[in-house]
């Protein structure tokens, strides 16, 4: 799966590619509920807002790829660990 | 002397804008211009000023002039609620310094807007400032929520490191709050570009301000102080788009505007544009650039005309349009102004 993380305050693009397997099992949980349906959080990012995170999640599975999408502060806590251990592993796209 | 007829005191422009500008806001913003000039006859001339507006409007002695600051400890959560009140406005330093160091940097950045732009706070009413620290864990931001609320993050120690370490990074947050009660600039596109321009051009002015620094001292760097290994020295230059860190892409004119559809189409990058505006704007005058060219930009983003869906040029005229004005059409502010706009081949007329 890939995530891309756009926005902040730096701007900067961040990119990281995993394998699902390398993930720890609760978080590989979360990638297969992702597949199924969409998860969205709570909040609802406002038009006022500034610097925030966005995050771009594409998981392939058997030949078919999903894309999910989230804009801080819309984030729901149960996609979170996932998105937080994948950004520990991104580097800078450009 | 203390009968002399006003007509003497102040200019006919002066004079005919304290008469037909009846907002708040025009006539703080002539008296802050009047203000400035350390001259005895202009400070008369600011009490007479005084003495003229006072009946039409609510301005008075007294009313403003100090924030109204609280700042919550999120202990690494990512909920999006004020966590603890650990210091409120009026109490002394808590041990966190985290902490202490928004404390400070929301009283400077009030500072600046009250001291030079006579604004009472995000929203020129002394609306609390409020900012929620420790957010997320090793979180590489901060952010303006749209909805009263500052978070700042620890960083990873690569990308960034405290985020509340940066007083041009708080400037530029709490005044993402001043553009969204102002112009509410669209955050995408070139609009989008100017609400960023417009926080790294006062978050950079809150801190020149504070260290009392002209504008051939500034560094007009953007996020010196909370910058890890990997994006040191700075996250971007004002003086030098594009040469921030090894991976910032910022054009310093239209001819290398970046059309994307990441990062809402550039807010991030093609603000380097207008923001190189203001640095040589603020250069070629010389002196303290929170004066004329801090005045002249805040006098924009409050300008009627200047709406969410501004353009660099729009935005540029408007500038020039204020420069004549407070200064007059020769002036050397309004032809430093135009030296800014023709440095990144933005027309401004
Ligand atoms: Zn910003």
């Amino acid at each position: 799966m890939k995530l891309v993380r756009s926005g902040g305050l730096g701007g900067l693009e961040m990119v990281a590619t995993v394998d699902a397997a390398d993930l720890p099992t609760d978080q590989q949980d979360v990638a297969s509920t992702l597949l199924a349906q969409d998860l969205r959080g709570p909040g609802t990012s406002r038009p006022g807002g500034a610097d925030q995170f966005s995050y771009q999640l594409e998981i392939q599975h058997d030949g078919h790829t999903v894309l999910r999408h989230w804009d801080e502060p819309e984030v729901p806590e149960t996609v979170r660990p996932l998105l937080t251990s994948l950004t520990r592993q991104a580097k800078p796209s450009r | 002397m203390s009968h002399q007829p006003l007509s003497c005191i102040l200019s006919p422009d002066l004079l005919h804008k304290l008469a037909l500008d009846t907002t708040a806001k025009h006539r703080s913003t002539i008296l802050n211009t009047l203000e400035l000039d350390q001259s005895f006859r202009l400070r008369r001339a600011e009490l007479a000023a005084r003495q003229v507006v006072r009946p039409l409007g609510s301005m008075s002695a007294g009313v403003g002039g100090s924030p109204n600051r609280s700042i919550y400890d999120q202990r690494h959560s990512t909920e999006n609620a004020p966590g603890t009140l650990v210091r409120k406005e009026g109490q002394g330093p808590v041990k966190d310094v985290s902490i202490n160091q928004a404390y400070d940097g929301f009283g400077f950045t009030y500072k600046l807007y009250w001291d030079i732009f006579h604004r009472d706070s995000i929203d020129d009413q002394g609306m609390p400032i409020e900012g929620l620290v420790h957010y997320g864990d090793a979180y590489d931001n901060a952010f303006w929520d749209g909805a009263g609320h500052m978070f700042f993050g620890d960083g990873d120690g690569q990308l960034l490191t405290d985020t509340t370490k940066g007083l041009d990074v708080i400037g530029h947050e709490l005044t993402h709050g001043v553009t969204q009660h102002e112009a509410n600039l669209t955050y995408s596109g070139q609009s989008g570009a100017l609400n960023e321009s417009l926080s790294d051009v006062f978050g950079s002015l809150v801190k020149q301000y504070h260290l009392k620094q002209t504008a051939a001292k500034a560094d007009w760097l953007i996020g010196k102080d909370i910058v890890g290994p990997q994006l040191a020295p700075a996250l971007r230059s004002m003086k030098a788009p594009g040469t921030a860190n090894q991976y910032d892409d910022q054009p310093a004119d239209m001819d290398h505007y970046v059309h994307t559809s990441k990062d809402n189409g550039g807010v991030h990058t093609n603000s380097g544009i207008p923001n190189h505006a203001f640095y040589v704007t603020a250069t070629t005058l010389g002196g303290k650039a929170w004066m004329a060219p801090g005045n002249i930009w805040y006098d924009t983003l409050l300008d009627s005309k200047v709406t969410p869906r501004t353009t660099f040029t729009l935005f540029a005229a408007v500038t020039l349009r204020h420069a004549r004005s407070r200064y007059g059409t020769t002036s050397k502010e309004a032809q430093a102004v135009q030296a800014g706009w023709n440095a990144v081949k933005v027309r401004a007329r």
